[in-house]
């Protein structure tokens, strides 16, 4: 019993001891060999239990079996040990100069036209309108006369117009929608027409051959020039920041009586006066009114039952101010040093 | 329309600033846009008499003027060409800082003391005459501060009318609004008071032979007049509103016009032959050299002013050469007439010609008041040029000008303005615009129009005219969006908002094009939607050729965009367009389309420190057409062969779906890529967005993930090289689903130890039973079985 006892607490220190001196995973592995292996300090301990006396067996072996443990655990946290050191050592190694530039996944974008006129169909459908459309290639009589412009009236002159054929013609503002809609549906009717205009102007900075526009269109029983103006408030806020301020000037379009022009406070100078807002304070976004009594009769409405607005708004002069872009050819050359801007 | 701030004055008291006035203005619905000021502050300029002209002693081009202001004596060295003993000029002394800059001081000019300097128009600031010092006349004495004279110190503001309000194409009708906007009392331009003799007797017949399109046409004869140039005042003001003094006459009939919005004209009375006037239409071909020396050939709808045999003047837009006043005229007759709208804007439209005239009869002229024009403008020409005999007013009055009268409700106008506005503010507003009300019954209003308010006829006018006066800005603002008026889906809305988000994700721009392209375009990329090959529809007056034909397809214009940025040295190209094309019907009439199309080019991301990346190949394309498709929710996508002739025959191909086309997609054929300076691997695909929209299920179907693991067998075989790929596909579709959960191609091989003529295709089965773990043999008995099938159905041999 007594040499036994001997012998293991000889076996701790040796492997104490050769531990100290070992330098990687192999030299464990030796030790694990020449301690735990089948030749092994330890094993061979196990094969002298026989010689112990038989009452003494258990204690005896309990003993070896506290060493083994005692030694596995060593030579485990040595290698482990190893191991970190040569994970250290790997991961010293990879490292990068994190300042260089990644691999590009490009993202692509929307077309800054889009992106202006999904803000004002989002900020609309919110108000509970509906999105309408009607074609690009109108009838004189959808893009004119329905909506009280007769021929030869000199409003025909305030918009240059691409003609197809005898009464066909290229819609010259999405008011036409205003009509098809009221003409398919029964009052109330409350929608937005977004969509493609033309006019026949020399492509330059300020002009181009084609726009884009939302329409407006609210009719009920008792629509009031009241609920115009608080509707294109709650927009101008929206879509221009939480401080803008709205001024309502009369001005005339056929197709509504009242009429009036909307300005917007300025949101580039904060009102201040600049160059863009020609040191007004006030920059021009929206045409806008009462529905005049013969449109909502070319739509088959009775002006005695109902009333309502109208409005309408060019999307490219909304992005001209908003992105501060001062030449709108910019929107159709499609290049993408300008369009990764937005 | 410009107006005169000082002029207006006369009119009304102003107690605002022009900027104040201007702002008043706009909000009323006069939209100003701009203000210059005119002679501004200047000081220390006085009118002064030149009273000796010697030649400079030292420079041929200079002079040495003595001047005489009041008391003060004046020596000047003066350069202008035009100076003259006995003038009244402007003289600018020391103390004087002119527009431009220059500050006026005593100097020596080459030897000579110079007290001042003499001014021409320009240099005041005050006109535009730069070619010699401005001459005053009598009207001026010596001695006085040149900037206190009326007139002088001046702005110019300038009105964007709309085309409702022709009543403020005037001074006076801006005059009008003024009064309505300060209360203030408007004083009517007076009538000179006539020193000259009145024949009542003198006239000559008027025949009207369209009363339709002249419905009064009125007529003074004033005979000895003297035609020189005009007094300081009136020059004065007619040159401020931006026209040319000619002569007394014209400049008259100009400033009424300017005053009082009605056009006139003078005739020089021994040119016209009869004499006689004939209000008729013109035959066809007849001609008439007109004011500006062009020669008008006119056809039978344009009204003239005839005399016995000729047309004088084409009615309401300009007169004739042959009738013109001139310095030698003795005797005129002074025209005013009510020409019909409609009637004057078609001829100015045909003629090409649109003159101050014509803008005013076409936007409708005062019916009635034109004649109180006509009277003033002919007694002041009969007292400025000192005629010897002046006539009554004669007029045919072919058609009697009929009363405007509107009825409405003043309950209705409140409530269409949404503000609680009383009947009695209502009718006072109605009555401050000069709208007699002739009956009132309760609520309901019959109001007469003035003649000048053409644009008045129904209630909604009166609303516009109330809510005007009572202030836009004042108008309250009511909570938005309180009533629920149903909502209706709007698919093409949710599907372009969805591609766009998707296919930016995948790193594509958005693009926009000009939807009119030239006519060769179509001939080059024609509209694959329909067979038979029409021209594309046109506009009849494009702005250039470039701009003429309706877009047939989007691949043109998304290709240009390509090479512009292929141009830009962008490595990789990757744009797409959501747009209606024009699908032509016949040379008229189109069908449009919505169509979605793409293009890349170049490699799928710039190149960078790591090197070039991969470039765009067909494959790749097709791979994200079909990622696109699936996110879609569009399963059964099938794709066939197609012969586009932009296209490279052996890469392009279409998507179907059961018999409708969705689209085509393929390489850009080597010869139109290097036309059109794109990649030759340049891509391109376009979807019809209907069918895509009918297809599509963005909604989606949950199906439960499976709960026991799947296992992968590979399935390669060895087949001829001519056997596409669909052939094979289309039998492992058709194998029944079983135990087969999906399939892929993993690997496709030709060469050693292939033999010629064979291809290897490799697919990965996976399989999977939705009630246990699958074990090995019942996997191999399923696989082995479809591999026999594969074998038998397609004749090749398995690997």
């Amino acid at each position: 019993m007594h040499e036994i006892k001997t012998q293991i607490e000889k076996i701790k220190a040796d492997v104490k001891q050769l531990l100290v001196s070992c330098h990687d995973g192999g030299g464990v592995e030796q030790l694990r060999v020449q301690f735990l292996g089948k030749k092994g300090a330890v094993t061979s301990l196990y094969q002298n239990l026989k010689s112990v006396a038989p009452e003494q067996r258990p204690a005896v072996g309990d003993l070896i079996n506290s060493l083994r443990d005692e030694v596995l655990g060593e030579l485990d946290k040595k290698k482990i040990t190893f191991q970190r050191e040569k994970l250290l050592q790997r991961l010293t190694s990879e490292e990068l100069d994190v300042t260089l530039p990644g691999k590009p996944t490009t993202l692509g974008r929307i077309h800054p036209i889009t992106k202006v006129l999904q803000r004002v169909i989002d900020i609309f459908q919110s108000l509970g309108f509906s999105v309408a459309e009607g074609p690009e290639i109108e009838s004189e009589y959808y893009n004119f006369d329905a909506l009280n412009i007769p021929s030869y009236h000199p409003a025909r002159d305030m918009q240059d117009t691409f003609f197809i054929d005898v009464g066909k013609l290229l819609r010259t503002h999405t008011s036409p929608v205003q009509i098809r809609v009221m003409e398919k549906r029964k009052p109330p009717v409350r929608i937005i027409a977004p969509g493609r205009v033309y006019r026949n102007e020399a492509i330059n900075a300020r002009s181009y051959c084609l726009f884009h526009q939302v329409e407006g269109l609210y009719v009920d029983k008792h629509v009031t020039f009241a609920d115009l103006k608080g509707v294109l408030g709650h927009f101008s806020r929206e879509m221009f920041g939480p401080k803008t301020k709205i001024r309502l000037r009369p001005s005339y379009f056929p197709f509504t009586e009242p009429s009036l022009e909307c300005d917007v406070s300025c949101f580039l100078c904060s009102a201040k006066g600049c160059r863009v807002c020609k040191y007004t304070g006030w920059l021009e976004v929206l045409g806008a009114g009462m529905v005049h009594p013969e449109v909502l009769k070319s739509g088959g409405f009775d002006p005695n039952e109902v009333q309502g607005y109208a409005f309408g708004m060019g999307i490219e002069r909304t992005a001209l101010l908003l992105y501060g872009i001062n030449d709108i050819r910019l929107f159709f050359e499609n290049d993408m040093r300008f369009l990764s801007q937005f | 329309m410009i107006i005169s701030y000082s002029w207006l004055k006369e009119f009304v008291d102003i107690p605002y600033s022009p900027e104040e006035l201007a702002d008043k203005l706009t909000l009323l619905g006069l939209e100003v846009a701009s203000i210059t000021p005119l002679g501004q502050g200047l000081t220390n300029v006085v009118v002064a008499q030149v009273m000796e002209v010697e030649p400079h002693p030292q420079a041929d081009k200079l002079q040495v003027c003595s001047l005489v202001a009041g008391d003060n004596k004046y020596t000047v060295v003066c350069g202008a060409p035009n100076v003259a003993v006995g003038q009244r000029v402007p003289l600018a002394l020391e103390g004087c800082t002119l527009p431009g800059g220059m500050k006026i001081k005593h100097a020596k000019i080459r030897g000579v003391e110079s007290q001042g300097m003499i001014c021409s128009q320009k240099e005041l600031g005050i006109g535009e005459d730069a070619s010699g010092i401005m001459v005053l006349d009598e009207s001026f004495k010596p001695g006085t501060d040149f900037t206190a004279i009326n007139g002088i110190q001046d702005w110019i503001i300038e009105i964007e009318l709309t085309p409702n309000r022709p009543d403020c194409l005037s001074m006076l009708g801006v005059a009008r609004e003024v009064a309505v906007l300060t209360g203030n009392e408007l004083s009517q331009p007076a009538l000179t008071k006539s020193q000259v003799s009145e024949n009542a007797n003198d006239v000559i017949p008027i025949t009207i032979k369209n009363p339709d399109l002249c419905e009064n046409y009125s007529a003074y004869i004033i005979r000895g007049v003297k035609v020189g140039p005009s007094p300081y005042w009136l020059a004065n003001k007619v040159e401020k509103l931006g026209m040319r003094s000619i002569n007394t006459i014209v400049d008259v009939t100009n400033f009424v016009l300017m005053e009082m919005g009605h056009p006139l004209h003078a005739f020089d009375l021994n040119k016209l032959k009869g004499p006689q006037i004939v209000v008729r239409t013109a035959q066809e071909g007849e001609k008439i050299l007109t004011l500006d020396d062009k020669e008008r050939v006119l056809d039978s709808s344009m009204l003239v002013i005839a005399d016995e045999k000729n047309p004088v003047a084409v009615a309401g837009v300009m007169g004739g050469a042959s009738s013109e006043v001139s310095d030698t005229t003795t005797d005129i007759l002074l025209e005013g007439a009510y020409f019909n709208p409609v009637s004057v804007r078609k001829t100015a439209k045909s003629l090409g010609l649109s003159t101050e005239a014509s803008h005013r009869f076409e936007r409708g002229t005062d019916r009635v008041g034109f004649q109180k024009a006509l009277k003033r403008a002919a007694y002041l020409i009969a007292e400025l040029c000192s005629a010897s005999s002046i006539s009554d007013l004669f007029e045919n009055n072919a058609k009697e000008a009929e009363q405007t009268f509107v009825t409405c409700n003043t309950a209705k106008i409140a409530s269409l303005i949404g503000v609680d506005l009383s009947h009695d503010q209502i009718v006072e507003t109605i009555e401050e615009l000069g709208i007699d009300v002739v009956e009132q019954n309760n609520k309901n209003l019959k109001l007469a129009i003035p003649s000048y308010r053409i644009d008045l006829a129904i209630e909604e006018d009166i609303v516009e005219e109330v809510a005007r006066i009572y202030g836009y800005d004042k108008i309250p603002m009511a909570e938005p969006g309180s009533t629920y008026v149903e909502c209706e889906v709007n698919d093409k809305l949710i599907y372009s908002r969805f591609t766009r988000d998707v296919l930016v994700g995948a790193g594509f721009y958005e693009t926009l094009s000009c939807s009119l392209v030239s006519e060769s375009v179509n001939e080059k990329f024609p509209c694959w939607v329909s067979n038979d090959k029409k021209p594309p529809v046109c506009v009849q007056n494009p702005i250039s050729e470039m701009q003429k034909a309706l877009q047939t397809s989007l691949i043109p214009n998304l290709l240009n965009a390509v090479a512009v940025n292929v141009k830009q040295k962008a490595e990789s190209v990757k744009l797409f367009e959501l747009g209606n094309i024009f699908v032509p019907i016949s040379d008229t009439q189109a069908d449009e389309k919505y169509m979605l199309c793409l293009a890349v080019g170049g490699n799928l991301e710039p190149t960078t420190w790591h090197g070039a990346t991969e470039p765009w190949d067909f494959y790749r394309f097709k791979g994200l057409l079909a990622g696109y498709f699936d996110v879609l929710d569009i399963k059964n996508c099938g794709v066939e062969r197609i012969q586009i002739d932009y296209l490279h025959p052996g890469r392009s191909a279409q998507f179907v779906i059961g018999k409708t086309v969705v689209g085509v997609f393929g390489q850009i054929h080597p010869e139109v890529a290097e036309s059109m300076d794109v990649p030759e691997n340049t891509f391109v695909a376009e979807l019809d967005a209907q069918v895509l929209i009918d297809a599509m299920n963005l909604q989606g179907s949950y199906t439960p993930l499976p709960k026991y693991p799947a296992v992968e067998r590979d399935l390669a075989v060895v087949i001829d090289t001519t056997t596409n790929f669909q052939k094979i596909s289309t039998v492992l579709a058709d194998l029944e689903p079983m135990l087969l959960e999906d399939w892929k191609l993993v690997s496709l091989y030709e060469g050693d130890p292939i033999p010629e003529g064979k291809k290897s295709l490799s697919f990965r089965m996976r399989y999977r039973s939705q009630e246990s773990t699958l074990k090995d043999d019942e996997v191999d008995k399923v696989h082995n079985n479809y591999a026999a099938k594969v074998v038998k159905t397609l004749g090749c041999e398995l690997r």
